[in-house]
């Protein structure tokens, strides 16, 4: 994040005389083993995961939307895309990336730190904060440390899902994810 | 006649400091660095500059209270006896034959005092016996002759600037050999070089560190003593083929290099090294498992000899033995005569306008072990018979690649001429727009 828009110095503040941490003036932050959070997230169940990683996700979409100005609607892809890696990259949750599939939208993280269901529930709760769409993320491939998520709508996603659950390839997906989508429905929604 | 004069200057230098040595003086006091530089002074007039003990930072632990230290002094309150230690445990590895060398002989610069009377004032206990008992006189010896040697070497290094306190202690022994142009005759000196350089007893560390067999019980000491040195038998040198005769399990030295033949070809068949498993590393693999590539491998000498009777030289000249296994992996000139580049095999069979008559002799002289070793490169999955391994590899490799076209299943043309559309038209300008066709995707 070196060309980031945003000037990252002093992002994370570690308070020794206090002990305390925290990542741009938020609240007090702890820093825990990855494998240890991961285990945490897989005792605690899936609703309680997805709750715990939209929490901070949003924190994520406020602090981006900071930096993009207060608001994203006239923010290019990649400023966007890079206020919520630098984001990413401070929880420590893995390296953001975005690659475009028609007019899918698919996420690209790569880490193996980070519990697929609370990251899942990050971008959503960043993407939803941010923009103010309410979107969710299917993990379409998980390989090389490089997971892939599709940005849907839920009821895209549930879809989308179930369609995997039965043996198909993504790629497969999301061509019929296009095909499925009404003619023209370029910018709608 | 200039060394003469300087002859006779150290000669009377020396009368000078033997007639003061003689004078009856305190024996019982130590003599220091203060009086050694008295003592040169008196002698020559000059004053010898003594140089601070340097103390190491370490010394910083042993004080009490860190916070009475004066930063411009730190060492100003502490006692003698607690610098003492540090200094000594800084100086004690070195060996004061090492420290006073450079005072007896005439060395490319002028030597300063205090590394040798450094190492007479803090090491009183431990020094060793050689120099504990040397007298007074022998200091007023290496006074006299610190005093000389400075005279010395400034006439023949006058430019040098004259070295610390800590280089000399670095400084070699060597200058003695250099400087043969002044020989000096000390007479009687009682400073005697090889008593301190090999001391006749061990020094208190090295007796610490010996293994004091009085105090071994009796059981260990008459082992130690009772036990016999061993016997030396010298290893008969034993060929390779011995060694691998002795693995457990392996049969006769011959029956085993018959049946090791066929198991390096099949790992070379496989990709493996041309010469199968390396000699040392444990790899061999015993006959038991490889009997069967045996019997398969048998068979295949006829085949490649009526192989090569069909083929022609095609196949006689690459059965041809070669010393440099690793040039036929390349295909060989001679052997493409009249062949077509790129052409296959059968062509190339074709092409050729007669066989020669030393084809069938090479394949039947040609075993058929060491050809498959000198392809070691040939992507050959299974193990084949001789000679057709060896015209598949010398003919160029024709890979036919079928074309393969995957179709994405249970999608229809039409979703794919969208998704293409998408692909080439959509261009979103921001995030937002690019979200909410995303979004858009799938109906809701």
């Amino acid at each position: 994040m070196t060309d980031a828009p945003f000037d990252l110095t002093g992002a994370v503040t570690f308070d020794l005389a206090a002990g305390r941490v925290s990542v741009k003036g938020s609240h007090a932050r702890v820093l825990v083993p990855a494998e240890q959070l991961c285990a945490l997230c897989d005792a605690a169940g899936e609703d309680a995961t997805r709750s715990f990683g939209l929490a901070l996700g949003e924190s994520m979409g406020r602090r981006a939307l900071d930096a993009l100005g207060g608001s994203s609607e006239s923010a290019s892809v990649e400023a966007f895309v890079e206020c919520l890696a630098a984001e990413l990259a401070l929880m420590g949750l893995g390296a953001l990336g975005m690659e475009r599939w028609g007019r899918a939208m698919l996420l690209t993280v790569s880490s193996n730190a980070a519990h697929d269901g609370m990251l899942k529930a990050a971008l959503e709760g960043a993407i939803a904060t941010a923009t103010g769409r309410t979107a969710r993320c299917v993990r379409l491939m998980d390989a090389d440390g490089v997971r892939r998520y599709l940005v849907a709508n839920p009821s895209a996603a549930v879809r989308v899902e179930q369609e995997l659950a039965a043996g198909k390839g993504w790629g497969e997906v999301l061509v019929a994810l296009h095909g499925a989508s009404p003619a023209g429905s370029r910018g709608e929604a | 006649m200039n060394q003469q004069i300087k002859i006779a200057r150290l000669k009377s230098l020396l009368d000078r400091v033997q007639a003061r040595a003689k004078q009856p003086r305190a024996a019982t006091r130590r003599g220091t660095a203060t009086d050694i530089a008295e003592a040169a002074t008196a002698i020559r007039g000059t004053t010898v500059e003594q140089q601070p003990v340097v103390v190491p930072p370490v010394v910083m632990a042993l004080t009490p209270d860190s916070s009475e230290i004066d930063e411009t002094r730190p060492f100003a309150k502490l006692p003698p006896e607690v610098l003492a230690p540090s200094v000594e445990k800084r100086l004690t590895p070195l060996p004061p034959t090492v420290v006073e060398v450079p005072t007896r002989h005439a060395t490319d610069r002028p030597p300063p005092l205090e590394p040798s009377e450094q190492a007479e004032e803090i090491q009183p206990e431990a020094e060793p016996p050689a120099s504990s008992r040397r007298p007074a006189q022998a200091r007023e010896e290496e006074a006299a002759e610190l005093v000389l040697e400075p005279e010395i070497a400034e006439e023949k290094h006058d430019t040098e600037p004259p070295a610390s306190g800590p280089q000399l202690l670095e400084m070699p022994a060597v200058s003695i050999t250099t400087s043969s142009e002044f020989e000096v005759d000390f007479g009687a000196s009682p400073i005697e070089p090889s008593s301190l350089q090999a001391p006749a007893q061990p020094s208190v560390a090295q007796l610490g560190q010996m293994v004091d067999l009085e105090e071994l019980p009796d059981s260990a000491q008459g082992g130690i003593e009772l036990m016999p040195p061993p016997a030396f038998e010298p290893a008969a040198p034993s060929p390779p083929s011995e060694m691998e005769a002795s693995l457990p399990g392996a049969q006769s030295p011959g029956a085993y290099a018959v049946e090791l033949a066929p198991t390096v070809r099949a790992s070379d068949a496989a990709g493996g090294s041309p010469f199968g498993a390396e000699a040392g590393t444990g790899d061999w693999e015993l006959p038991t498992e490889s009997s069967g590539v045996v019997e398969s491998a048998a068979p295949a000498v006829p085949a490649a000899e009526v192989h090569a009777l069909e083929t022609g030289v095609e196949v006689a000249a690459k059965a041809e033995p070669s010393p440099k296994p690793a040039e036929q992996t390349e295909p060989e000139p001679v052997v493409q005569e009249g062949v077509v580049p790129g052409a296959s095999a059968a062509e190339a069979i074709t092409a050729e306008p007669a066989p020669k008559l030393e084809a069938p002799q090479a394949v039947q002289a040609e075993p058929t072990i060491e050809t498959p070793r000198a392809e070691p490169t040939t992507p050959v999955a299974q193990p084949s018979p001789a000679g057709t391994l060896e015209l598949v590899t010398q003919q160029p490799v024709h890979l036919e690649v079928v074309p393969v076209v995957v179709a994405p299943r249970q999608v229809a043309s039409a979703d794919v001429a969208v998704f293409v559309g998408a692909v080439r038209d959509f261009k979103p300008s921001t995030f937002v727009e690019w979200l909410d066709a995303a979004l858009a995707l799938g109906g809701k």
